[in-house]
């Protein structure tokens, strides 16, 4: 758990660069890349500015569970009643108003764990379908299964995060996986969750 | 050992991060690059969208998100925002924080679940006009559902069960919410229809809020400020009369007086009779069971030597008002003494809150919160308030314009709470969508 929680972070890292600094006005913000965030525009003064820019947010103690559940179609058997006050008690460590200046180290070490209990949810839902959402091919009793991790992450990301993932964001993923994994080859259940726990504690799906 | 390796990792990160917040607009090449790819995906909107109305994303495959996208894509953006805001959780997240902030004094979106915070979820649901919010004589509860106490007067008048329960159980407010006319308290003991009711102004969490212990000066200053968005340091005026300062204030030294009381007082305590026969009351503050005391009279004071002895005699034209307009009245005993629930608004004059000329008096609560409703500042308050809802963070100053107009928008669309945030995420200075 020690290694994958590393590569986690070192996921972090790279989704921290795509962070671009803007202040506007009174107020630091940050712009998260979007649309409306209007490239050139940003050098010609502060009306300007404010007029292209969109702040970043991050998720909030009450967006959490409602963001999982909704991005990764978890339906409502999927979380029991003990896992939810556990979720919960987790989530109250996160930004109250998704205020982007509230994230800590805290916050990350608990989207982490948070990741870490939404995803087995998740693999214990997806076991169960004749055709999963995400995990498609991958075979959960400890037999090698047929799938296609670059499918997997692409989905993942592209459902709970508000923009396209980028292919040197899924290569750096997918080879993270090959070098965990290289020697465990039956362990595509395992797999499952490293790419699951990957996305969900990233800094893009830290954003909302 | 993989703790420190954790660590240190962390650490990286946030240095990065810090890195990149020194590199104001992020105009270099990469960012650009980065921007232009991002351009083309034609979904980001949408989610974008989402996001900040629900707080959710959706997979992309989800009937209902390639719904609202194809709208997106055919430029349809009021039809798009119109379908997000009739998910459940811009009622159950977005509208319930923006609710949560109002209902207590630190304005925080953690507040629990209340009458005050359902009413506001209900108004939007039902699209009623949200002047209402503080003048209607309504309040929401959850439908009848087991493992729900809902006795009104155990449950909801004396104490916040019914809703803290709601919660418990993760309800679903916008399928649960049901709304029930005439608000509730105690008067004499006894559960009557509020005759004076204003909204959430009279609602019991509010109240207990603002109207436990006291002077009930802090339900006049919380109500400019949560729904005025004007603190008491920018009412504050010394030019104005003092006639209705209470008999608490002292008045020496006079130059003290003069150039720091007198300033909120004037304002304050003018608009204070409106609250005159409201009282919090918490026989058992561990037991959590306070309620609104309504008109509860009252023939003798405490003594102030020895507050447990009902010995102090209520003069008969004061003895429907609550006793803590009586507190410290021999401060200065020519101080306004309240009778009744008249007040009068001195800050009309000044012509800074752009009230109608129906604010410039009144008798009680709903007719204060009347005023507050029809007040220009009331709409734009709502405004600022769902700006920083959708857009996480205040308008700055330059954009007062922005707020005005779309204050503007939102007293033309009938006070619908709806319709502002929608007009909110589509505004571009907010998510930046042309």
């Amino acid at each position: 758990m020690s290694r994958l929680f590393f590569i986690v972070f070192i996921i972090f890292t790279v989704s921290c660069g795509e962070f671009n600094a803007n202040t506007v006005g009174s107020e630091s913000s940050i712009s998260d890349g979007s649309p409306g965030d209007g490239g050139s525009s940003v050098d010609s003064g502060v009306t300007e500015s404010v007029m292209k820019v969109n702040t970043l947010g991050v998720i909030s103690q009450r967006q959490y569970l409602p963001k999982v559940k909704g991005c990764l179609g978890l339906d409502a058997t999927s979380i029991t009643a003990a896992e939810l006050i556990e979720i919960n008690a987790l989530t109250a460590n996160l930004s109250e108003e998704g205020d982007v200046k509230s994230i800590a180290a805290p916050t990350m070490m608990v989207m982490a764990t948070l990741a870490s209990k939404i995803c087995s949810s998740l693999i214990k839902q997806e076991e169960k379908l004749d055709s999963p959402r995400f995990f498609k091919g991958y075979s959960f009793d400890k037999s090698k299964g047929q799938y296609d991790v670059v499918q997997t992450i692409t989905l993942l990301s592209n459902s709970c995060s508000d923009r396209i993932v980028q292919p040197d964001e899924v290569e750096l993923i997918s080879n993270k996986v090959k070098e965990a994994f290289k020697e465990d080859s039956l362990k595509s259940a395992e797999e499952a969750l490293f790419v699951c726990i990957a996305i969900l504690s990233s800094g893009q799906f830290l954003l909302n | 050992m993989a703790c420190i390796l954790l660590l240190s990792t962390l650490l990286l990160f946030f240095q990065n991060c810090e890195d990149h917040s020194s590199n104001i607009a992020g105009t270099n090449e990469d960012s650009l690059n980065y921007r232009k790819t991002i351009a083309l995906d034609i979904s980001s909107d949408t989610k974008l969208l989402l996001k900040r109305l629900t707080g959710i994303l959706l997979p992309e495959d989800d009937e209902f998100f390639i719904e609202v996208n194809n709208l997106v894509q055919n430029n349809m953006y009021e039809e798009a925002t119109q379908k997000i805001t009739e998910r459940d959780e811009f009622y159950n997240i977005t509208i319930r924080d923006f609710a949560s902030k109002m209902s207590v004094a630190s304005e925080v979106t953690t507040a629990p679940l209340s009458d005050f915070v359902a009413t506001i979820i209900g108004i939007a649901r039902d699209d009623i006009n949200a002047q209402k919010m503080l003048t209607g004589s309504f309040f929401y509860k959850g439908k009848k559902q087991t493992g729900i106490r809902e006795n009104v007067i155990n449950d909801i008048v004396k104490s916040n069960n019914h809703y803290d329960d709601l919660d418990k159980l993760s309800v679903n407010l916008r399928l649960s919410l049901e709304k029930i006319d005439n608000q509730k308290v105690l008067s004499n003991n006894k559960m009557i229809d509020l005759e004076d009711a204003a909204g959430v102004l009279t609602s019991r969490a509010f109240m207990m809020a603002h109207a436990y212990e006291g002077t009930n000066r802090r339900v006049i200053e919380y109500s400019m400020s949560q729904f005025l968005c004007r603190p008491i340091t920018e009412w504050a005026n010394g030019q104005l009369s003092d006639a209705f300062v209470g008999r608490d204030i002292g008045r020496s030294p006079k130059v003290e007086y003069d150039s720091k009381c007198k300033s909120c007082h004037a304002p304050m305590d003018s608009f204070r009779p409106a609250t005159a026969y409201f009282d919090f009351t918490f026989p058992n503050p561990k037991l959590k069971t306070g309620f609104i005391n309504y008109k509860n009279k009252t023939t003798r004071d405490p003594n102030p030597e020895k507050p447990t002895q009902l010995s102090i005699v209520v003069a008969p034209e004061e003895q429907l008002v609550s006793s803590k307009f009586r507190r410290s009245k021999s401060t200065f005993e020519f101080g306004f003494v309240v009778k009744n629930n008249q007040w009068v608004n001195l800050l009309i004059e000044s012509g800074k809150f752009e009230w109608s000329s129906a604010g410039a008096q009144g008798e009680g609560m709903k007719a204060f919160g009347t005023a507050l409703s029809e007040s220009n500042l009331f709409s734009e308050c709502m405004a600022e308030r769902a700006f920083k809802s959708v857009c996480k963070r205040h308008p700055t100053e330059g954009e007062a314009s922005v707020i005005r107009a779309i204050g503007e928008e939102f007293r033309s669309s009938n006070y619908s709470l709806k319709k502002l945030f929608e007009i909110v995420a589509l505004t571009p200075n907010c998510l930046g969508i042309q």
